[in-house]
């Protein structure tokens, strides 16, 4: 078996600041991961050398098996791999909510019934009816929040990484979260300062500080075994 | 919402419009032109406080461009400035061009002025409009309010740290802060979203997932529309 996302001695640095010495990641499907750390540790440069974001000055990214190299390499992988930015505001740009869930769909060039149908499948998930037609600019922060995971839900990702996704979400949305978290993903990795949100929602929990990662503790979630991280309960 | 007119009509027809009124060398053309605008804004609402502070911001450029026109335009002179002669000619030239201007901002301003910069982007990716001039025309408008709002933000800021505004060299070294601040800021911003959009797939092309609905109304007023165009081009060029 190979994982799904391989990084193998990945060496990066800032002009500023040296990050990663070496670093190794692998990322299986049914896998959920969480991520601590101190601030500047470099926990959002990681999920952006998976994305291709930023390119790493040493070492090498692998996705299902395949050497990633160049800019178009990694079109494939960011197909299957979704990110939710940790500034909702980064990430919705279109007009309305239902064209902002839509734009990633229509990119993978999917027909328009099975984009009409992803659209329903994601606003019924986050609850999000009556949503349709608002301006993503007005929205307020936490359904802001929500939508933005709904533009990536939309692309059925296998495999979710989230970098900090409870910031100014309330109780009843911290709710959503968890539960679609819980009960509707089973591949992702989470970005967070919440040790408790983590422990709910992970089965393991690594520390990154001074370009090291280390296992910190076990999380209560169960394992799943899945091969498409999103999954709706009938 | 249920009354909205298709945006793709207003648009077709405000550049129609403005193509006839910008070509025509006729005063009644001008004087009809201006006259329907004054009905559509009417109509549309506006307000006549913002809708004259607006007018006024265009007209001052304007009046720079058009104000050479008396003096270069040859005919009878009426008045003598040192080597400079004002004509009757160039004078009523400069008044048709100003009026002109005006005509095609008050129409454009009356009937696309209301609508939001979304409908507008996705009209004109239906009428086929290539994608890279909509998208030009949306991410500026979209990002003109946030800088706005991010500029906002900075100055209370500022003013919530005993900020005031003065004409002082101290002042202006705040201002040169809050202005490099903005563009570093809008920078890190315009790049972020453009990572979002990349890792949702985009290659350049915008996909537009809310199409229009022709209604029968739709039909009423592209007809109307068409013989009051048909009308002023007769009156143009016949």
């Amino acid at each position: 078996m190979t994982p799904l996302v391989e990084l193998k001695n990945i060496s990066f640095s800032y002009p500023e600041r040296p990050l990663f010495t070496k670093l190794n990641l692998a990322l299986w499907p049914g896998q959920r991961l969480g991520l601590i750390g101190p601030n500047g540790a470099g926990k959002t440069t990681l999920l952006r050398l998976i994305l291709g974001l930023e390119k790493a000055q040493g070492g090498e990214i692998l996705f299902e098996g395949h050497l990633l190299q160049k800019e178009k390499d990694f079109y494939p992988l960011r197909q299957k791999i979704g990110l939710v930015f940790q500034d909702p505001d980064d990430q919705l740009f279109c007009p309305t909510v239902e064209e902002d869930l839509a734009f990633g769909p229509l990119n993978l060039g999917l027909s328009r019934e099975e984009v009409a149908r992803r659209l329903a499948e994601v606003i019924e998930l986050l609850g999000l009816k009556g949503f349709e037609k608002r301006y993503t600019y007005k929205l307020s922060g936490g359904e802001k929040r929500l939508v933005a995971l709904g533009t990536v839900l939309t692309m059925r990702p296998q495999f979710l990484l989230l970098d900090e996704p409870t910031g100014d979400l309330d109780q009843k949305n911290l709710e959503k979260l968890l539960f679609i978290l819980k009960e509707h993903l089973s591949s992702y990795l989470i970005i967070s300062h919440d040790l408790a949100f983590l422990e709910e929602v992970c089965t393991e929990i690594f520390w990154l500080e001074e370009g090291k990662l280390t296992f910190f503790k076990e999380g209560k979630a169960g394992k799943r075994q899945a091969f498409s991280s999103f999954r709706l309960l009938n | 919402m249920a009354q909205k007119r298709d945006p793709r009509i207003d648009i077709i027809f405000t550049f129609l419009f403005a193509l006839i009124v910008a070509t025509s060398f006729r005063w009644s053309v001008i004087f009809l032109g201006f006259l329907t605008g004054l009905g559509l804004a009417f109509a549309s609402r506006l307000s006549l406080k913002k809708t004259l502070k607006q007018f006024l911001l265009a007209d001052l450029f304007l009046l720079m461009v058009v104000i050479t026109l008396p003096f270069t335009t040859p005919g009878q002179g009426i008045v003598r400035l040192g080597p400079l002669v004002l004509t009757r000619e160039g004078l009523l030239f400069a008044l048709f061009i100003f009026l002109k201007a005006n005509t095609i901002l008050l129409v454009t301003y009356a009937l696309l002025g209301p609508k939001n910069i979304f409908e507008i982007a996705h009209a004109l990716h239906h009428l086929k409009v290539p994608s890279k001039l909509v998208q030009l025309l949306f991410f500026t408008f979209r990002y003109l309010s946030l800088l706005e709002k991010e500029f906002q933000k900075l100055l209370e800021a500022a003013k919530l740290r005993g900020f005031s505004p003065k004409t002082a060299l101290s002042s202006y070294r705040v201002w040169s802060y809050l202005l490099a601040a903005l563009f570093v800021r809008s920078y890190d911003r315009a790049s972020r979203v453009y990572e979002a959009m990349l890792l949702r797939g985009y290659r350049g092309y915008f996909p537009v997932w809310h199409h229009f609905a022709w209604q029968p109304r739709d039909t009423f007023w592209s007809i109307l529309g068409g013989i009051y165009l048909i009308f002023m081009a007769s009156l143009a060029y016949l």
